[in-house]
């Protein structure tokens, strides 16, 4: 069997064993490949750099579990250029499933130790149940849909909550949405006519676009790519960037494999075609 | 004589109100009935709050049952239900920011969940070897575009040639948001459809009709 | 003079305008004053060859409807692959092919009991119902990914059928398929999940597609009359975006500045 022939039948496991050395190799030994910064990324900093000290961002988690180390480094960089902003932040959860992520966040970026207090800086309202219903309702009135946090604490207690009453209330919507991206947009940004910038998974990025196209979105953060992008900009670099070699390193294979997939079924047919014509 | 069902009139009678009201007063500007649907859709939010218990309920009975008759591969059954059993209690005393809470949530769930998802990784690249073949016209179109789009996700051959970035940010800025945009709409008007049904009691499958 | 909300009123017109044909139509079909007729879609035909090719291998079906709420807004794509499961269940039963169901709603669970138990029935067949094979595995995504890879691997289907609304568990699932060498056929109308489908998957219902088989075998006038209204309206948002595009090109605003009161 010629090696065009046994490329062609190449056994998927090769393939799996291929990817894994690839995507694992460059998360024990980085080696630094150079990240761009698109378009994309550039409209959602901007619109976070756009924000004065004092103003008030709805942070909206809406994500499977499986979907956390897209979105959870999205966040860390997104939080981090808000705190520099001096913004105040109101989390809410569509899904049950993320609302642990929340309590992670403010640990992890240490928000009692860079001075940020609950109550006056951030408030987390945890889940709220309803998806589309529970957007439109939060965002018509939020002391009727939440009345109380996460820590059991009255929503009229909360000092940042005297000056948020309904959805134009906030200054900027930022969502981290795998799922419900249209309930959000028609039943939150559409309505009050918000700016909104959103961070995505990669399966999603496209399917968000048209949003963008149109206005509704200001800005977008494309899974890991959009991380790593948002750090540089940043000049904080952190997950994103440590996970992109290993991601480009990844397309580069997948790309040369099939360049060379093609090359193996031109050859054959070009093989084929010139045995059939000597017969 | 027209029959009265109670469960099913009365769930049609309240599904046709909340509806109209709601449809309404997106476009008209009245303040008692902006109040009215305010407190409609709060109501909303509590009652899905009690679905999710709902689910949970199903969950238990459905495991349950198989675990009852001895089913095959009961056993895992059995640690399902042992495992929401311990994380509900733990859920209960402490909220779901307590340590022992967390430390299920993010050293069993989230791992396995984020391993389960990571197959698809694996998959992607078995899939996408496999089919972009230039074996037609169309092959030749989806493999050109596809590689296109895979560079332009590559920052760094975005680096080497500034043209791969152009290109890849066009065919996600054109082409793909022109036929998304289509499907789109489609959906809308399919979901309008479908809302038309519940409201005129046409829909079948919903209210166990 | 009823106050409107400012900017939303070309969006009630539309609304207005949009549901009025299409319950035009369906009203028209449910009066039997208009037969619709929606073409055979080519994946149906898949479907039936499936399970043929099922009996031969003595091998079992694999029906699953994916994740989408019965009570969200992309509920129909989970009624439609409910649809076609009682399609599916009257087919099997009569070739005598075994059918699997896997299933991650808890709602979706007894209404796809109902719906296999009436297909076996119309089959002439309801001995053979097995509720074992009508099966919820979890309402988590990955987990039931999980579990329904084990069951198409332990069971060895030969086909796999994934109709409905699917997200994030769809490649994996059709891969699965692939590599047991399953005919697969599926179909959505979640956008991001069209292009796995299309790659892996033997047949695809893009879209709207799904929706039109399901109408097609239910031969249910309302859905159908409910389809057909939909294509006018299709119909009429394409000459809009013609018209629009084009005036736009030349500069002229005043359709788009109609659509924006």
């Amino acid at each position: 069997m010629s090696m065009l022939s046994r490329f062609q039948k190449m056994n998927p496991k090769v393939l799996y064993l291929l990817v894994l050395v690839v995507v694992g190799l460059p998360l024990i030994r980085p080696i630094n490949l150079p990240i761009g910064v698109s378009r994309y990324t550039e409209l959602f900093h901007s619109q976070v750099e756009s924000l004065k000290p004092g103003d008030v961002v709805l942070v909206s988690l809406c994500f499977a579990s499986a979907k956390a180390p897209e979105f959870y480094p999205q966040m860390v960089a997104a939080l981090q250029h808000l705190i520099m902003k001096k913004a105040s932040m109101v989390f809410v959860c569509w899904l049950p499933e993320v609302t642990p992520f929340t309590g992670r966040l403010f640990t992890d970026l240490s928000f009692d130790k860079r001075g940020l207090k609950y109550g006056t800086d951030y408030v987390d309202f945890g889940l709220i149940a309803g998806t589309a219903t529970a957007m439109a309702a939060f965002a018509r009135d939020v002391h009727k849909t939440a009345p109380a946090d996460v820590r059991g604490t009255l929503v009229g207690d909360l000092p940042l909550m005297a000056k948020v009453k309904m959805a134009t209330d906030f200054h900027l919507l930022m969502s981290f949405i795998s799922i419900y991206t249209e309930d959000f947009i028609g039943q939150v940004q559409t309505p009050y006519k918000l700016p909104l910038v959103t961070g995505t998974d990669g399966v999603s990025f496209a399917g968000t676009l048209p949003y963008l196209a149109s206005g509704q979105i200001r800005g977008i953060l494309n899974s890991m790519v959009g991380t790593a992008e948002y750090e540089k900009l940043l000049k904080m670099p952190g997950k994103g960037t440590s996970y992109m070699d290993a991601q480009q390193l990844s397309h580069v294979l997948i790309i040369t494999l099939i360049v060379l997939g093609n090359i193996a079924l031109a050859s054959t047919r070009a093989l084929e075609r010139s045995r059939r014509t000597k017969e | 004589m027209v029959k009265f069902n109670l469960r099913k009139d009365v769930a049609f009678a309240i599904v046709f109100f909340v509806g109209v009201l709601t449809a309404v007063e997106y476009f008209v500007a009245l303040p008692d009935l902006r109040r009215i649907v305010a407190d409609l859709q709060s109501w909303g939010t509590i009652i899905a709050a009690f679905s999710l218990g709902v689910g949970t309920i199903n969950l238990i009975v459905i495991h349950g049952r198989r675990v009852s008759s001895r089913t095959q591969g009961y056993y895992n059954n059995f640690v399902l239900l042992l495992a929401l059993t311990v994380t509900i209690l733990i859920g209960l005393w402490g909220t779901n920011m307590h340590p022992a809470y967390q430390f299920i949530y993010f050293n069993a769930l989230v791992p396995s969940d984020t391993a389960v998802w990571s197959l698809l990784a694996f998959y992607i690249a078995s899939a996408a070897i496999r089919t972009m073949k230039a074996r037609t016209k169309e092959g030749v179109i989806l493999l050109i575009t596809g590689i296109l789009v895979l560079i332009k996700n590559t920052p760094a051959m975005g680096v080497i040639w500034g043209g791969f970035t152009i290109i890849g940010e066009w065919l996600l800025s054109v082409p793909n948001v022109a036929a998304t945009r289509g499907i789109m709409i489609a959906s809308a008007i399919g979901i309008i459809a479908l809302g038309l049904r519940v409201l005129l009691r046409q829909e079948r499958t919903s209210l166990g009709g | 003079m009823i106050p409107l909300v400012p900017g939303r009123s070309s969006a009630m017109i539309i609304l207005i305008s949009a549901a009025f044909l299409i319950g035009a139509m369906l009203f028209l079909s449910r009066i039997r004053k208009m037969t619709p007729k929606v073409r055979k879609v080519a994946g149906l035909t898949a479907i039936e060859e499936s399970i043929g090719r099922c009996t031969e291998m003595g091998r079992p079906i694999h029906y699953a409807v994916g994740r989408s709420s019965l009570t969200g807004p992309s509920a129909a794509e989970t009624i439609a692959g409910l649809s076609l499961l009682g399609h599916v269940a009257k087919l099997s039963a009569q070739y005598g092919v075994r059918l699997i169901f896997t299933n991650q709603l808890p709602e979706v669970q007894p209404l796809a009991e109902d719906i296999v138990k009436q297909g076996f029935l119309a089959a002439g067949k309801p001995e053979i119902y097995n509720s074992q094979n009508v099966r919820f595995l979890s309402s988590f995504a990955m987990a039931y990914t999980s579990g329904a890879i084990g069951v198409m691997y332990r069971e060895k289907i030969a086909a796999n059928f994934m109709l409905g609304g699917w997200y994030a568990e769809s490649l994996t699932l059709a891969e699965t398929g692939f590599n047991l060498g399953a005919i697969q056929v599926a179909g959505t109308t979640q956008v991001a999940q069209l292009p796995f489908f299309a790659t892996v998957c033997d047949y695809v219902l893009i879209g709207e597609e799904l929706l039109a088989a399901a109408a097609y075998v239910s031969e249910d006038k309302v859905q159908l009359g409910s389809m057909v209204g939909q294509d006018f309206v299709k119909v009429v948002a394409i000459l809009l975006i013609a018209l629009g595009a084009i005036l736009r090109t030349l500069g002229v605003d005043a359709l788009y500045n109609l659509f924006r009161l």
